[in-house]
């Protein structure tokens, strides 16, 4: 019972580290029909920020709390002087801007913070384990499905409460209809984006003490953000949570129980819904 | 998806390159080893992004899996080497054969979607290969790599020494040349680059649009195994790393800086590529940046590549005018 | 007499929205048959049904008595029905002969041949300049597509359908955006075509479906309000009450 549950908590903060980094994926594509391949440098940047200001600041705290900012303003810029110079071209043309950007940011990483491994240690308050009905489980490790579910919760509020979040969901629908309407697209374009990547970044933060801080995280987390992202649906937040916690748990336990098919599963399950559901579980019909 | 606004070379355009390209390769021996190491590693990363022009600058499909089918190929050279003793041409066979029957299947699958879903199809499918290889560490050494490999002999020549190498990849490489030359010439070939410029209008003349795809992906699966055969020959070691989709990025980058519209563009790209990378890594650790820069700068403003803009540019009878 | 096309009921729906709604269409060998209505009548839908763009809710679409609905289009093309598109789908990149080449390839020649040049294929060739000669284009034939002038990308619409050698033409809206002259020149070249090629067009202009169609099918929110000859339709209060008295 206590392994079961044990993994079933691992899933759920993997589910929960894949919805940060894929909500903003989905978010961008469904908006601006950008594949951000450049969001898993994003979350990079976010881990290496992140303990950045922790050890300058000397709080884990802060270093969650400022992490993100940098990868925000990045992310704005990029999208103000790049990406948005090249809207009027095929969407492959974006991709390969994104993609071009990696190779940029890997360097910058390891210009500024070298080759080593960094470790952001889980804050005092949060280290050590509760008893839940019997069940130990790491303080971290909850504090993150908290965290998580918060962070996903006041997202699922702006977009579906707020002015701001209706006019993003009007140009995910439909842009030249919305920019018909007097919203101004490139600021929306421009703060999507910014906000997409924050999350990312945000969860690596977050991310830190579990995963790692180290140079190629970016490719390793951009696979599994992409499957979830196909598997949900590119531009559907609802699909984003579901994909997210549906592969987290997959993943976790099938490397638990099925160590062998592990890997397996997840590929599976994206190609078995790229072959019959093109558009995710809650896509929104756009290829 | 046009990628292609820019000229197809003209014959003599053709004409020119291959015999420039000939006598260059035949002259570099003369420059010594490490030179002829260089440009031996160009030319097999050369085939390979040859091949992929064949899929992303013809048929018009944007790839970001290919390094599997070059992996896979390297791999089963080193394996069957290292683990069996057998010959690296029996590997290089095995590998070849390997390389077409993954590209089917994952073939298969692949081009019943287009567009960012068949990117990501195809980098997913990529990873599932690195991910076996990375956990099947007893057989493929993992992300450490396998060492060891036996370079088999040719004809009595050994394959150790620098020049046979580099000769039996020129051979390779022209090899590949050829046959992607006489391919995009043929019907079979404009077929390809109809599916490129209008997808929809080929299947409404009756062209069997996902059949073409798949032809396309699978011979171009081939084609990066040849490469993949011949890297391992040149490395002697290889590693999980192989199948990385960064390896298909790096590839994807040399066809759009070298040009995506011909198959001259691909391997300029290569080269390109490759000498920046050596050449700026001497002197820095910090080569990615600039290889990113230049990628970027090339999106956004040189978007037909380095050979593309010669065309554009280059005088009246190097373009074609079919 | 068999009818060389006929639709039985056919039904396409996008969610609540139904673009097609019960339709019976005939179309005998070697007729010209416009298909008119006001827009969103949902004649290109329809169009699209046939030609394999487009897959049916329900009903059966028989061509030669064989029920198409639902197959590829590059199967619908193969048994004989070819079709152009309201808005120029040409291959703008490639020479205005190799457009019509890449057609009459499919065709009559060899797609899987990956041994010898397209340029040795001389018989393929040839035939690409016979038909876009029989269309009216003969000059300037290596010029890129998408450097003809509009009315002559239309004419190059026909000629890559009319490579694929088919006993039914599809024509969507073939003289749209073009000048008087150009209709004049429209109208004469679709009157040219082999009288054994069954065509069925979609026109707004009524000089044209009045020159051309032997019969006439309206249209209306995804129904077939009236068929009958081009002085039946014209007489009937019916269409002139819906459509043709609106001004069209």
């Amino acid at each position: 019972m206590q392994i079961a549950v044990t993994q079933l908590v691992n899933g759920f903060v993997l589910g929960v580290l894949l919805f940060l980094m894929s909500a903003g994926l989905s978010l961008i594509f469904g908006l601006m029909n950008v594949v951000n391949v450049a969001h898993g440098s994003f979350f990079m940047l976010g881990a290496f920020f992140a303990f950045a200001f922790g050890e300058l600041c000397g709080s884990f705290w802060l270093g969650l709390a400022l992490g993100w900012i940098p990868a925000v303003a990045m992310g704005f810029a990029m999208e103000r002087l790049f990406i948005r110079k090249l809207y009027h071209r095929p969407h492959l043309d974006q991709v390969l801007l994104t993609f071009g950007f990696t190779f940029v940011f890997s360097d910058v990483v390891r210009m500024i913070w070298g080759p080593e491994i960094r470790n952001i240690p889980v804050p005092e308050l949060l280290a050590g384990a509760v008893e839940v009905f019997g069940i130990i489980v790491p303080k971290y490790r909850l504090f993150l499905i908290v965290f998580g579910g918060l962070i996903a919760v006041l997202l699922w509020l702006f977009l579906d409460r707020s002015r701001v979040g209706a006019m993003v969901r009007a140009g995910v629908d439909d842009a030249p209809t919305a920019a018909g309407l007097g919203i101004n697209v490139h600021l929306l374009f421009g703060s999507i984006y910014a906000l997409g990547v924050g999350l990312a970044a945000l969860g690596g933060a977050a991310a830190g003490p579990v995963l790692g801080v180290y140079m190629g995280i970016d490719g390793e987390i951009l696979i599994p953000a992409f499957i979830v992202v196909v598997i949900g649906g590119m531009g559907s937040l609802r699909g984003a949570f579901v994909a997210s916690m549906l592969v987290g748990i997959i993943d976790t336990l099938g490397k638990a129980y099925f160590p062998d098919l592990a890997l397996f599963a997840i590929y599976l399950l994206m190609v078995l819904v790229l072959l019959t559901r093109p558009h995710g579980l809650f896509g929104v019909g756009r290829t | 998806m046009n990628i292609n606004s820019s000229f197809p070379a003209s014959a003599r355009g053709r004409q020119l390159a291959a015999s420039l390209i000939l006598f260059a390769l035949a002259a570099v021996p003369l420059a010594g080893d490490y030179f002829t190491s260089l440009v031996a590693e160009v030319l097999v990363f050369a085939i390979f992004a040859m091949s992929l022009d064949l899929i992303v600058g013809y048929t018009g499909l944007m790839s970001f899996g290919h390094a599997a089918f070059f992996g896979v190929s390297a791999y089963a050279v080193t394996m069957l080497g290292v683990h069996a003793g057998i010959s690296g041409w029996w590997g290089m066979l095995t590998g070849i054969g390997l390389s077409a029957v993954f590209a089917l299947i994952i073939g298969f699958f692949c081009v019943r979607v287009s567009g960012i879903p068949f990117l990501m199809l195809t980098m997913a499918f990529s990873q599932l290969l690195y991910s076996v290889a990375v956990k099947w560490r007893t057989m493929t050494g993992g992300t450490d790599g396998l060492p060891g490999f036996v370079r088999p002999s040719f004809f009595g020549w050994s394959l150790d020494d620098r020049s046979v190498l580099y000769w039996l990849i020129s051979a390779g490489f022209v090899f590949t040349w050829w046959c992607l030359r006489q391919l995009i010439d043929s019907p079979l070939g404009s077929t390809m680059i109809g599916v490129r410029e209008n997808e929809q209008r080929m299947r409404a003349i009756g062209y069997p649009v996902q059949r073409i795809k798949l032809i396309s992906f699978v011979i171009a699966g081939t084609f990066a195994g040849l490469g993949g055969a011949l890297y391992a020959f040149f490395n002697a070691f290889v590693s999980a790393d192989i199948l990385h989709w960064v390896l298909s990025g790096d590839a994807v980058l040399m066809v759009i800086l070298g040009g995506a519209c011909t198959i001259t563009g691909s391997v300029i790209g290569a080269g390109i590529f490759l000498m920046l990378k050596h050449v700026i890594s001497s002197h820095t650790d910090y080569w990615m940046i600039w290889v990113g820069v230049l990628f970027i700068a090339c999106v956004m403003f040189l978007r037909q590549g380095v050979w593309g803009l010669v065309l554009e540019r280059g005088p009246r009878w190097l373009r074609s005018d079919r | 007499m068999s009818l060389l096309l006929r639709t039985e009921k056919l039904c396409r729906s996008f969610g609540n929205l139904v673009v097609t709604r019960d339709v019976d269409l005939q179309v005998s060998r070697g007729e010209r048959h416009a298909l008119i209505g006001p827009n969103g009548a949902g004649k290109t839908s329809l169009v699209n049904q046939l030609g394999g763009q487009l897959n049916p809710s329900s009903g059966r679409i028989l061509f030669k008595e064989r029920d198409i609905a639902g197959l590829k289009a590059e199967a619908i093309c193969r048994l004989g029905i070819a079709r152009t598109f309201q808005k120029n789908n040409l291959f703008r990149g490639l020479s205005v002969r190799e457009n019509v080449r890449l057609a009459v390839q499919a065709h009559r020649g060899q797609p899987y041949q990956a041994l010898r040049s397209i340029q040795a294929d001389r018989a393929l060739w040839e035939r690409s300049d016979q038909l876009l000669t029989q269309i009216g284009l003969v000059s300037g034939l290596d010029r890129r597509a998408s450097e003809l002038s509009y009315g002559e990308q239309r004419q190059l619409e026909i000629a890559i359908a009319l490579a694929s050698e088919p006993e039914l033409l599809l024509l969507d809206e073939p003289t749209s955006g073009m000048s008087p002259a150009e209709t004049d020149q429209m109208i004469e070249l679709v009157r040219s075509l082999s009288s054994s090629l069954a065509l069925l067009m979609i026109e707004h202009d009524m000089k044209v479906v009045f020159s051309l169609a032997d019969r006439v099918t309206v249209l209306h929110y995804g129904e077939v309000l009236a068929s009958g000859t081009p002085a039946e339709i014209q007489s009937s209060a019916r269409v002139r009450e819906v459509y043709l008295g609106g001004g069209h």
